[in-house]
């Protein structure tokens, strides 16, 4: 039996470990873990409510947004107030950029060169004089030996398959995404005043009052945006998949799913958000169920944490103790939450799927064409595991861009009817207790905050990649990610770029802590000055 | 000609010791008078979001980091064109290092020209906002070097225009 460990921090905790171990070519067993504390929890403790979603944002330098959001709910919700129409679509707008941001970053530079051979790609034999210019650029980069992004993949493995005109197209397209990314982030500071870490979304609405010039700016640029998802991101995955329909259906995990909705509707009613609140679970699929905060605990048998049964957020506790890794007892600083005791994916898929059972039109139609298109027509259920997860990402940004357009659309009605009103003003109470519900890119997301004296006391954020990457609970019942990989055919284990492109479709986001360089050689002896 | 955009960026986690030099140096940096053609930056644990940025500048200094496996406070001076960097396997987006951006840069075709200068540290682990007394002792040095690249870029320039 071999054991693999991938823990790509070796000098510093941080990140995500993955441990598994491998057995007649097959995962037998995977442990994930969460090796950096938190702590947001304790830092909040006793301070003013409105430093929450101020200071929660830093959780994530890729998806603060969703903090700041979740955050400022969870107050809305304690103080019984809601943003006017205006506010309440700017945040839409500003939660879609990071949506759009998020996505076709995670698809072309961490996820793509699971499937996109670089080195293949110098093969091809392109016509176009702009591929033979990318493909001039690459060739030039991979004989200086400086494979910078694209070192350490697994090139010429036996599991890439594409033929190296499509592995070409793919590094042509990667370069655009980088420039369509910087698009979409400049779209959030438009109105979010900075990106990362906007600043104009607090409890009440919004601090930024739009005007037209605004709106002109930001169509002109969504649009631009929408065109290239449709004509580039899109095509781009219909014409990978088919080469990886051996993915399809596999890597499933429990087969449970959960999200609490995002993009506010003018109702407020969580089912009638763009993408709905809901859960599924594998015991009877496709039946949709309610998902409700109250449901939730989190355990913390495998976690470095006190505590000694499992607990509602709204009454959550953070007491860290740290024993030493070891996969029979405590192994991870994640906890592990569960959504009616049973372990839940969140992200992409299960949002795309919620939305799809709940007769979402966009998402139905979306979703049946891409069935059909794979032919696997009728059979949403074929989209469990890791293709299915690229392609609810994908769907899921031409949804919400294409959404982003109205939302831009019905602001500007707005302020032709006079309704420029963007924030609701409110008294903080002296005692209060709320939850946001809301999702990041990554998936269900949500805050808890208990008031007291006008001041913190207690809270708890549940975020998606703890969901995703739980270790073990109380009933020794594996987490998500964990569970996907237990099966996977490993070809070798050398070079375990099966269990990569796993972990990688959850999008697991940990912490950014450190970043020195790292020069290979000792040749850098050549430059003391 | 107008005189060339520079940009000087500092590098690190101010919460990790030695780690924060970059941020460190351009704090120290900040105390001293520059030419109008160079802006500071701390940078933090960079990001994509610096992509934009590195497409609008003629030179790019960077304070960071470095692991040489020497002693603490020596300072490095190189361009990334110069060695080879070790890139991690990237589980998560939070990985993408300085040199894999820069990478990213230079595919896209917009490079700066990039000189960095990298110190080696003693401590970067423990929890602390002041960097060990070896690396705090090469910021003179890390100063005086910054400020003669800075005359020789702009002397060049000058004296390009004066040949042009």
């Amino acid at each position: 039996m071999a054991r693999i460990t991938i823990d790509p921090m070796t000098r510093i905790e941080g990140h995500l470990r993955i441990d598994v171990e491998i057995e007649g070519g097959r995962v037998k067993d995977a442990w994930t873990t969460g090796t950096l504390f938190r702590g947001f929890e304790i830092i909040l403790k006793g301070r003013d409510p409105r430093d929450a979603w101020h200071l929660t944002q830093r959780i994530c330098g890729v998806c603060p947004t969703s903090h700041g959001h979740a955050s400022s709910m969870s107050m809305e919700d304690a103080f019984k107030v809601r943003p006017p129409d205006n506010g309440r679509i700017i945040r839409n707008i500003i939660e879609g950029c990071q949506f759009v941001h998020s996505h076709i970053l995670w698809f072309y530079h961490l996820s793509a060169f699971d499937y996109v051979d670089i080195i293949a790609a110098l093969k091809a034999q392109p016509k176009e004089a702009s591929l033979k210019r990318v493909q001039e650029k690459l060739k030039s980069f991979v004989e200086s030996g400086q494979l910078g992004p694209f070192a350490n993949a697994y090139w010429g493995h036996p599991a890439y398959k594409l033929p190296p005109d499509l592995n070409l197209l793919a590094v042509a397209h990667y370069l655009e995404a980088l420039d369509m990314q910087a698009k979409a982030s400049h779209l959030s500071a438009l109105f979010g005043g900075k990106m990362p870490m906007t600043m104009t979304s607090p409890p009440g609405g919004s601090t930024h009052i739009p005007t037209i010039d605004d709106m002109a700016n930001y169509l002109f640029r969504i649009k631009e945006l929408q065109n290239w998802i449709d004509n580039v991101y899109i095509p781009d995955v219909l014409a990978i998949t088919p080469y990886y329909l051996d993915y399809a259906g596999v890597a499933k995990g429990h087969v449970n799913f959960l999200a609490w909705g995002v993009f506010e509707d003018a109702s407020f009613d969580p089912k009638k958000r763009l993408l709905p609140r809901g859960a599924i679970f594998a015991s009877d699929f496709p039946k949709l169920h309610d998902a409700r905060p109250k449901d939730v605990t989190e355990d913390v048998t495998h976690s470095w944490y006190k505590g000694t049964k499992p607990l509602n957020p709204s009454v959550g506790e953070t007491e860290p103790e740290y024993t030493g890794y070891d996969p029979e007892k405590k192994y991870s600083w994640a906890k592990s939450p569960r959504y009616n005791d049973k372990p839940m994916e969140v992200g992409a898929l299960a949002r795309m799927l919620i939305a799809y059972l709940s007769g979402q039109p966009t998402a139905k139609k979306l979703i049946d064409n891409t069935l059909s298109a794979i032919g696997h027509a009728g059979r949403p259920e074929i989209l469990f595991g890791v293709v299915g997860r690229i392609a609810a990402k994908a769907l899921e940004c031409k949804m919400v861009a294409d959404a982003m357009y109205e939302w831009g659309l019905e602001i500007i009605e707005n302020i032709k009817k006079g309704r420029t009103k963007v924030y609701t003003p409110y008294e903080i109470p002296d005692k209060a207790e709320g939850v946001g519900l809301w999702e990041a890119p990554r998936g269900a997301l949500a805050h808890w905050i208990d008031v007291e004296g006008k001041k913190i006391k207690n809270y708890q954020c549940v975020v998606p990649t703890t969901w995703n990457i739980c270790p073990r609970d109380n009933k020794g019942v594996r987490g998500p990610v964990e569970e996907a990989l237990v099966g996977m055919s490993v070809i070798n284990s050398e070079k375990p770029l099966e269990v990569l492109r796993v972990v990688h479709s959850f999008d697991p986001c940990l912490a950014c802590t450190v970043h020195i360089i790292h020069p290979e050689s000792n040749r850098i002896m050549k430059f003391k000055v | 000609m107008p005189l060339p955009k520079i940009l000087i960026l500092g590098v690190g986690n101010l919460l990790l010791k030695d780690e924060g030099i970059g941020i460190h140096a351009i704090r120290e940096l900040e105390k001293s008078v520059l030419p109008e053609n160079v802006q500071l930056l701390e940078a933090g644990t960079v990001s994509h979001q610096f992509i934009p940025l590195f497409n609008q500048i003629d030179y790019l200094i960077v304070i960071d980091a470095l692991e040489g496996g020497d002693r603490p406070g020596l300072i490095y001076k190189f361009s990334p064109e110069d060695i080879k960097f070790r890139s991690e396997q990237k589980l998560s987006l939070h990985q993408m290092s300085l040199m894999d951006i820069l990478n990213m840069v230079a595919l896209t075709g917009k490079m700066p020209k990039t000189i960095i200068f990298g110190i080696q540290p003693e401590d970067v682990s423990s929890w602390s906002l002041e960097l060990s007394d070896t690396v705090r002792d090469a910021i003179p040095r890390i100063k005086e070097l910054i400020l003669a690249e800075l005359k020789k870029i702009n002397a060049d320039q000058i004296q390009k225009e004066r040949i042009g």
